[in-house]
Formats: structure tokens, sequence, C-alpha cells
């Protein structure tokens, strides 16, 4: 059964690739100029803009050069960089690994602190660890994220002094092994430490919702009427369910997290995405640009495609919605 | 609703940000782009916040910034208004292919990350507030028509709707009287929360460098603090914590008006 779920899902996604696609091709057709100086940049020759024209298909019909440049794009060709004259697709894929290990880091830390936050604050809800918490959430997430990693750099790195303030690695220093992983970690537990606030703040108050409805629903009443323990009924019974929403807002918010990881890399100085954003947007680098847009709009459809599949599998109902 | 303290807090930290915007030129009479002090001086009488770089005041940035925020805020935000209830409105009234149509096209809109659509439009178009404003209020309001076009849809259904409808209501008449005022409240929550956010993305692009060079923004503040957070921490603190202070203003009110509905 969740087998045909999965697969209505997939072809669900077909049209979200699609409108994807035409978003990217709309861009390129509605900003000011000639849209092959959008792909080739301003500097090119007539007999360059007539191959880059003739490559992403722009010297025909709309909606062939939309089948052309669908085409080009899902085979990977995102056209050439105008700053480093690579490809803009390398360009971009040698810098995923770098953002994947920040935003997963600080996707896993998250869950870690606002899982446990929310059943506690749903355990005992009004109660002071409740506001606190509460208040705490209203003040992170209301503030910009590039701020609450300046704030921490302050703190942290500069009066403190206890992690590096910036990169990925400590400049000439060779480490290798075991001692080259601890120094991206000291690197690393400032900026996912900040990334993970934002996004733990709303895991937290997921989390605590859907415990609080749990917590009132009859089966609790049942399993303390049994003399199962508190904490039994609060980790075993009620969490496992109350989990589903939060699974969804990880999906919801992939978007939100990667844009949070491109501004507290620059913040950082973490050698990811947000770098090669800011170097792109200095040197007006469309193909990267546009290149970084279509693939994050990708990762965030299909992210969104897995946590669907997940809360399908874990929550029979949802298959028959 | 104003009973409540949260309610309270939240409408005099908005009235102290709208006032110090509105009354910016009278507050500080130095130009926020002039050099008018030494570079990174510490904050004093004559500078209440202190320098930047090049010895601007960063108070009189703040003051001129807040006229930027809430001008892109409020301009954003009619915009999202505009587009969400028309295309919720439409939707749900219509229904059939239309709903379908229009449903697809939120539910992709939701897909795709606002943050790096508004970087690529701007790099296109160039940098400046109108673009960001247009990229933002085009984009901003999915959630806003999704919210319309299920309580369009639920309110069909109730019985005063039907009369109207059976009293031979023009479809206007009955969407304008019958129909939006029960949207409205439901609305106003969801524009209040996308203020905050828009809100804290125009502060990210204007960190980036994506705001107009030439207009004060509290991101163009922020940005300018980067390189100097170790010798000035006064660069990166208060533009931050007036974006921050501006944001948790309007939660704490939308969550006040919110809880007041559910209420009353």
């Amino acid at each position: 059964m969740t087998g045909r779920y999965v697969i209505r899902r997939l072809l669900q996604v077909v049209p979200t690739i699609v409108g994807i696609l035409l978003v990217g091709f709309i861009l390129i057709h509605v900003a000011p100029g000639d849209p092959v100086q959008a792909l080739a940049g301003d500097n090119g020759d007539a007999a360059y803009y007539a191959f880059m024209r003739h490559r992403f298909g722009l010297d025909l019909p709309l909606p062939q050069q939309f089948a052309t440049y669908a085409r080009r794009v899902l085979s990977g060709d995102l056209g050439t960089s105008y700053a480093s004259g690579r490809s803009a697709f390398d360009v971009i894929v040698e810098r995923i690994p770098a953002t994947l290990l920040l935003t997963t880091t600080a996707l896993v830390l998250a869950l870690v602190i606002a899982i446990p936050l929310g059943v506690l604050a749903a355990r005992d809800t009004d109660s002071i660890a409740d506001l606190g918490i509460n208040g705490i959430a209203l003040a992170v997430y209301s503030a910009p994220i590039f701020w609450l990693g300046q704030i921490a750099i302050l703190v942290f790195a500069v009066r403190l002094g206890i992690v590096p303030v910036q990169g990925m690695t400590d400049a000439g220093t060779l480490f290798s092994g075991f001692a080259y992983a601890r120094d991206i970690a000291a690197h690393l537990a400032l900026p996912a430490a900040v990334l993970a606030s934002h996004e733990a703040v709303v895991l937290a108050r997921v989390t605590r919702v859907a415990m609080a409805h749990e917590l009132a629903l009859d089966y609790v009443r049942t399993a303390r009427a049994k003399g199962v323990s508190e904490s039994r009924v609060l980790w075993r019974h009620a969490l496992p369910r109350a989990l589903t929403p939060a699974i969804t807002m990880i999906g919801a918010r992939v978007g939100q997290l990667l844009a949070g990881a491109v501004v507290v890399e620059v913040v950082f100085g973490w050698p990811g995405l947000g770098r090669l954003l800011l170097a792109g947007l200095e040197a007006r680098d469309i193909p990267v640009l546009l290149g970084m847009f279509t693939l994050l709009s990708f990762s965030v459809a299909l992210v969104n495609l897995a946590t669907d599949c997940v809360s399908a599998a874990r929550d029979h109902r949802i298959r028959f919605r | 609703m104003l009973r409540r303290r949260s309610a309270r807090i939240g409408l005099v930290l908005l009235t102290l940000i709208a006032g110090v915007a509105l009354f910016a030129p009278w507050l500080t009479h130095l130009d926020p782009f002039a050099l008018t002090g030494g570079p990174l001086a510490p904050p004093s009488a004559q500078h209440l916040m202190g320098t930047d770089a090049l010895g601007r005041d960063v108070f009189s940035g703040l003051a001129w910034g807040a006229r930027t925020s809430l001008f892109v805020a409020i301009s954003v935000s009619t915009l999202t208004m505009l587009c969400g209830l028309a295309v919720g409105v439409m939707s749900g009234y219509a229904g059939g292919w239309v709903d379908d149509l229009l449903t697809g096209v939120t539910a992709l809109l939701q897909v795709i990350p606002r943050f790096f659509l508004v970087i690529v439009a701007v790099a296109l178009a160039g940098p400046g507030l109108d673009r960001l404003i247009i990229t933002l209020g085009l984009t901003s309001w999915p959630v806003l028509a999704r919210v319309v076009r299920n309580d369009i849809v639920a309110l069909q259904q109730m019985d005063f709707v039907i009369a109207a409808q059976a009293s031979g209501a023009s479809r206007a008449r009955v969407i304008w009287r019958s129909l939006l005022p029960h949207v409205m409240p439901s609305a106003t929550i969801v524009i209040g929360l996308l203020l905050g956010q828009i809100l804290l993305l125009e502060a990210s692009l204007g960190f980036l460098g994506l705001g107009d060079p030439g207009t004060m923004s509290w991101g163009l503040i922020a940005a300018r603090a980067h390189e100097f957070t170790r010798v000035a921490w006064w660069l990166p603190l208060f533009p931050g914590l007036a974006i921050c202070l501006t944001v948790v203003g309007i939660n704490l009110l939308v969550d006040a008006y919110a809880s007041s509905r559910r209420h009353c």
C-alpha cells in the first residue's frame, strides 16, 4: 500500500520539476535585455552569442525554446560561469559537500535539542519552563540569522575564544586523519549551532503542540490508568505519534534552512554555496546563480517527497488522503 | 486584545520603531551617509550608537533604515494581500479546473525557495528596492491564498451564504459582503506572520548586498559590520537588535490577535 502512495507522490514531482524549470526560463526572458546576455554575459562577441543562442535554443519559437532549455538543464548543463569560465554545474556541485555537512549537522542538532524541549514543555503547559521556552523561542525566531551569527562570534569566538572565528580549517596547518576531523568539527560547531537555533525553535513549538494534542487523547488516559509510567507514556506512547508534524515541518522548511545556511556561511566564511553565491552576485554570474536556484529548488522538492513518504510510512492514514 | 501584557509590549515596540521611522529627520541631524566622526568610534553622547569604519553615524543609519524596512514590509504585504486574496477567492469560489490550476501554481510556488528566487531576479535586473518589493510581493502570497481558499470553500456551505445566493445577490456582492468579511481575520493573522518573515528576508538580502546601495537599510548597516565584529561590537549589535525588536513586536501582536479571535 505504501508503494502505491510513493508512486502517486513521485508522479506529483514531475509537474513541480517542470514548474521550477519554467520559473527559471521566465526569469531569463523577463529580465531586461536580450535573454542570451543572461546566459553569456555582457562581454561576448557576436559569434559567441550566436553559439550560446543555438546551444540553449534561443533561436527557436518559445515552446521549443523551453523544451531545449529544459533538456539542457536536466542533463546537467547550466551554462558556463562568467567568472571562472568553467561549467556552472561543476562550480556549484563542488561546493555542495561543505553546505551539506553544515545543514545536516544543524538539522540533527536542532532535532536533538527541540524534541525533548517540546515534550517537556507539553508535559507542563504554562509552567515556568514552558513560558521560558516560549520567550526564548520568540526572540530567536524573530532575530535575523546573520545577527545571531555575529553575536555568537562576538561572544564565543572573540570574547571567550572557545572556537575559531572563521573558515572550515585552520590556515597554515596541515592536519590528517583524526586531527583533521577535529579541526573541522571545531570550526563547524558555532555556525551549525547558529543555523540549528532557528530550526530548533520551530521544531520545539511544533512538537509541543502535537504532544499537547496527543496527551489529551483517550489512549493516553487509558495507558496512565493501566499504571504505565509517565515517562513511558510520554516517550513511547505519545512522542512517536507526535513526531509526524515535526517531520512535515522539516520538509516545509528546507528552503528556509538552505537560505539560512547560505547566510550563515557568509558570516562564518564557511566554504560552501554561500560564498559561491556572494562571489556570483559580485560578478553577476547568472548561470551560477540561476543554476543554484534550480538545483536547490529541485532538492527542496525531493526532500518534500522524502518527508511525505516517511510520514506516510509512519502514519497509515496519510496514504488515503 | 490589548488586555494581554504581551500585546501591549508588542504595541509599544512597534510604536517606538514606527515613531523613529516617521521622525527620523528630527531625531538625528546627521546624514546617514555622511562622514561625521572618527572611524569606529564607540557609542558616545555625540554618536549614540558609535560610528562605522568610515565614520558614519550608526544611529542615524538605523533611524533612516527603519523607514526603508517599514516601507518594504508595508509594500510587500499590500502586494501579498492583493495577490493572496485574489487567488484564494477565485480558487475557492470558482472551483473546478480554475481551482485545480490555481492550487497547483500555489503548491509550486510554495516549493520554490523565495530567497534564491529573489537573488536571481535581483542579479538579472540589478539591485533596487522596487525589484526587491515586486519579487517578494509576487512570491509571498501562496500561504495566504491557501488559507483564504480553504476558508471560502468552507464558508460556501454555510446557510447565510446560500441564503445570499438564493436571494439573487450578484457574485461580486456575495464575495464582497458575505465571504470577505469572514476571511479577513485569518488573512490578517497570516499577513502578520508574513510581515515578520518579510522583514527578516529583507534584512538578510540587504546583508548580502542585494538591497539598494543608495538607500540606508538595516541589512546594509549589518553588512558593513561584517569585517569589524572583532574591534567594534556596536556595529553588529544595533542593526540586528532593531530588526529583532521589530519582528518580536509584530509576532507578539499577531499572537495576541490570534488568541483573542480564538476566545470569542
